[in-house]
Formats: structure tokens, C-alpha cells, sequence
């Protein structure tokens, strides 16, 4: 796992952190059922502040590819590797779709029928 | 220290101070001993066979001509060994010769006025100094034997990339590498000592536990790379581990990792008594650090180029000021 901050980007620090994150995941490093190292030390590698890395978690969390045990740490879910590389698909799907002009029913259609 | 001291105290230093606190104690004390002193005790500390004193004295006498013959042997010869072998020659060298000395000794003072060789007793500090002993010379001759010079490393070194980093700027690597079959057998060990328990020594069941943790240790690590430089946790506890700051760091660079290259599998050598250590879960990819000392520590794990390319770039920047 791969993680860096770039001060000149427009995108924030958490939104690097989070997208970083989600590729390592995607990529099997971190593996499912593995902890994450601590935040804290993390954000001290990167100098900076540990509540801007644990917005990074955050986003993570909501997405279902951490989950936060108590006494142990962060954990990548098992479910993480598969949504992580197809969550990446989803929002090129999205993007490209929008720039092509669809709306956000046609996009959802577009995926039902092929469900 | 040079290497021509280093030679010195490997070739007369060590042997002279073996030899005189082995013999010196057991010549002085020579008349007082019982016609034949206990030489073999069972687990409980029970003398269960005994031999004479000249018997005891020729006896680690030839484990020092053996252990001491190699110490000089290093120290006498212009021959070059590949890195780490002088150190683990003489380590194992004057183990042997000094456990000898320390049994001699130990004998000579601890039987000294006794009547019967059956009337004495293994004192766990006995034991203690003997095994002591060992590891202090050993250490010692390791040490200076690391002075000798040495052929070139084992395994060629790759090309050393450059992650694109801007000053200022910092980024962490963090990567898990698991073996599987340290922890089954830790795992085992651990059985075998519990069942152990009412069965044997309490010696003996302590040796199988203290293997079972460093086993279990070695079951993984975890390896971190960033501006502080390369650190290795191993096991499960935040202890123990290896850091090797930043500013140590000559170069970073992946290799193929070949476990009888680096002298097998496991932490292998050392980087405060050898030229290099080395740790190896498994062969395969793994990163090599060229200390700015001339010293190498390597580490097992996937993806290294990642590590490597970080590290190469946190000393570039690091030098740049």
C-alpha cells in the first residue's frame, strides 16, 4: 500500500488519501481480513494531520471496504477487494456517461438491464 | 578499530583470555579437587558421571585447540571469505572454545574441597556462566572477525529507480508478508511445551517455549518504508523490530532474494556483529539496503520496487537538504 499527498492538486488530501487507498484494496495490498496500520503513524510518515487520514477511513467505511473493530483496528471487510475494483468501473461508467450527456435515470437503466 | 588490532585480538587476545581463566583457575585449584570431579549432571542437577581432573582438563582442552585453532587460523590468513563467513567461523569457534574454558573453570571452582564427586551439584548459575560464556566470546570474536576483509556480496545488485517526489514532499509504503510454516510449527511447539510441563525439566520446556515464540516471530512481518527510513516489525507484538534510519541509507534496490545466498532462512547474520543480516520468510522478491557503513541488510517481501523507488527518493531529497 502506496500512499502520498500532492500539495499542488486540486483534489483534497482526504480524496487522494481515500482514492489511493481504494486502489491499494483493488489491488489485494491491503488483503481482505488484514488490519491497516495505525492512523496515527501513517499520518506522521505523510506529516499530516491524522483526522485528515481518518476522513480518508471514513469515506472507506461508508462504502463497506473497512470496518473499524474495537481493540483492533481497521479492518479491510471481505466483501473490499471485489468492491473496491468494480467501485472504480462504476464511477468510470458515471463519469463517462455524464459527459456523454445521459442522465442519471438513464445511467441506472442502462445497468438494471444487465442485472 | 583496524584491522590490524582486530587480527591481534582474534589471533592472541581471545585465545590468551580463554586460556588463562580456564586453566589459571583450575591449575590454582588443582590440588583440592577430588580424585575424580562429576562431568555429566541429569535434568534435575543430579552428578551422574564423573571422570578425573586430567580427563576433565584434556577434554575442553582439545574443544579450545579446536574453538581458539580457528580464531587463529582467520587471524593468520590473507585469504578473503565471502562476507559473513569469517564472522560465523569465529563465533562458532570461540562458542565452542569458551563454553570448554567455562566448564573447566567452573568445575575447578565450584568441586574445589570436596570429598566425593557424587556429593555435587549442577547450580543453575553454573550452567548460566558456561552458556554465557559462549555467547560473550563468541560475540566478540564475531566482531572483530567482521573487520577481516571480505569478497564482494553475494547476489547482483539491480538498478536503483527514483521515485518522482518533489522536495518536501513524503509518502509511506506499507506491505505484510505472512509464512505459513513457521506458524504451524510455532503453533506445534507450543503444544509440545504445555504437554512438556509435568514431564521433563523445567529447562527443557523453556527451550521448546522460547523457540515456539521466535518461530511464531518469524510467522510474519510487517515492513514500512517512508521518510524515517525502512522498518521491519516482526510477529504479532509491536515488538520486536529493525529500523534503519534514513540517514543510513547509501542506496535501496529490489533483488531476488536466494535463501542460501544470505545464509538460509529466518534472520540470518547481523548488522552490529556482520557485514549483513538478512531477513527471509520465503525466496523471491525482496529489498536490499546498502548501508552508507558498507554494511547490506536485506528483507523478503512482495513488490519491492515500490519501497525501493520511495527510499531512493527520500535520500535523494534528504541530501539535497
Amino acid at each position: 500500500m502506496l500512499l502520498r499527498v500532492d500539495h499542488q492538486s486540486p483534489q483534497a488530501i482526504h480524496e487522494q488519501l481515500a482514492g489511493q487507498l481504494r486502489q491499494a484494496i483493488a489491488d489485494g495490498n491491503p488483503a481482505a481480513g488484514e488490519k491497516l496500520p495505525a492512523a496515527r503513524e501513517l499520518a506522521k510518515s505523510l506529516g499530516i494531520n491524522v483526522h485528515t487520514l481518518l476522513r480518508a477511513f471514513q469515506t472507506l467505511r461508508d462504502e463497506g471496504l473497512l470496518e473499524v473493530r474495537r481493540g483492533r483496528g481497521t479492518i479491510v471487510t471481505g466483501a473490499a477487494p471485489a468492491l473496491a475494483a468494480h467501485g472504480e468501473l462504476a464511477r468510470k461508467l458515471v463519469v463517462e456517461a455524464r459527459k456523454a450527456g445521459l442522465g442519471n435515470n438513464e445511467i441506472r437503466q442502462l445497468i438494471n438491464v444487465h442485472l | 578499530m583496524s584491522e590490524r588490532s582486530a587480527r591481534l585480538l582474534l589471533g592472541f587476545g581471545i585465545p590468551a583470555a580463554v586460556l588463562g581463566l580456564s586453566f589459571g583457575p583450575f591449575l590454582a585449584y588443582r590440588s583440592q579437587l577430588p580424585t575424580r570431579v562429576a562431568s555429566h549432571f541429569d535434568s534435575s542437577g543430579v552428578a551422574d558421571g564423573s571422570m578425573t581432573p586430567t580427563q576433565l582438563a584434556s577434554f575442553t582442552g582439545v574443544m579450545m585447540l579446536l574453538g581458539l585453532g580457528a580464531c587463529v587460523w582467520l587471524s593468520a590468513s590473507k585469504h578473503k571469505l565471502p562476507t559473513a563467513i569469517a564472522p560465523t567461523v569465529a563465533f562458532t569457534g570461540a562458542f565452542i572454545a569458551a563454553m570448554g574454558g567455562a566448564i573447566l573453570a567452573t568445575t575447578a571452582v565450584a568441586q574445589r574441597g570436596l570429598g566425593n564427586w557424587e556429593d555435587a551439584d549442577l547450580d543453575p548459575l553454573v550452567l548460566l556462566t558456561v552458556i554465557g560464556s559462549g555467547v560473550v566470546f563468541g560475540a566478540l570474536a564475531a566482531l572483530l572477525a567482521s573487520r577481516l576483509p571480505s569478497t564482494q556480496e553475494p547476489g547482483t545488485a539491480g538498478p536503483a529507480p527514483r521515485m518522482n517526489l518533489a522536495p518536501g514532499e513524503h509518502a509511506v509504503w506499507t506491505s505484510t508478508l505472512y509464512a505459513r510454516w513457521p506458524f504451524v510449527a510455532g503453533l506445534a511447539m507450543l503444544l509440545v511445551s504445555a504437554v512438556l510441563v509435568p514431564l521433563t525439566s523445567r529447562w527443557v520446556t523453556a527451550l521448546v517455549f522460547v523457540s515456539a515464540v521466535a518461530a511464531i516471530s518469524l510467522a510474519r512481518i510487517r515492513v514500512r518504508a517512508d521518510g524515517a527510513g525502512l522498518q521491519v516489525r516482526y510477529g504479532f507484538a509491536a515488538w520486536p523490530r529493525t529500523k534503519v534510519p534514513l540517514g543510513r541509507i547509501e542506496e535501496a534496490c529490489a533483488i531476488d532474494v536466494r535463501p542460501m545466498q544470505w545464509g538460509g532462512w529466518g534472520y540470518r547474520g547481523s548488522l552490529t556483529l556482520m557485514k549483513r543480516a538478512a531477513v527471509v520468510l520465503r525466496a523471491g522478491p525482496g529489498i536490499r539496503l546498502n548501508l552508507r557503513n558498507g554494511k547490506v541488510f536485506v528483507v523478503t517481501i512482495d513488490d519491492p520496487e515500490t519501497p525501493v523507488a520511495l527510499l531512493n527518493a527520500e535520500v535523494a531529497n534528504a541530501r539535497a537538504g
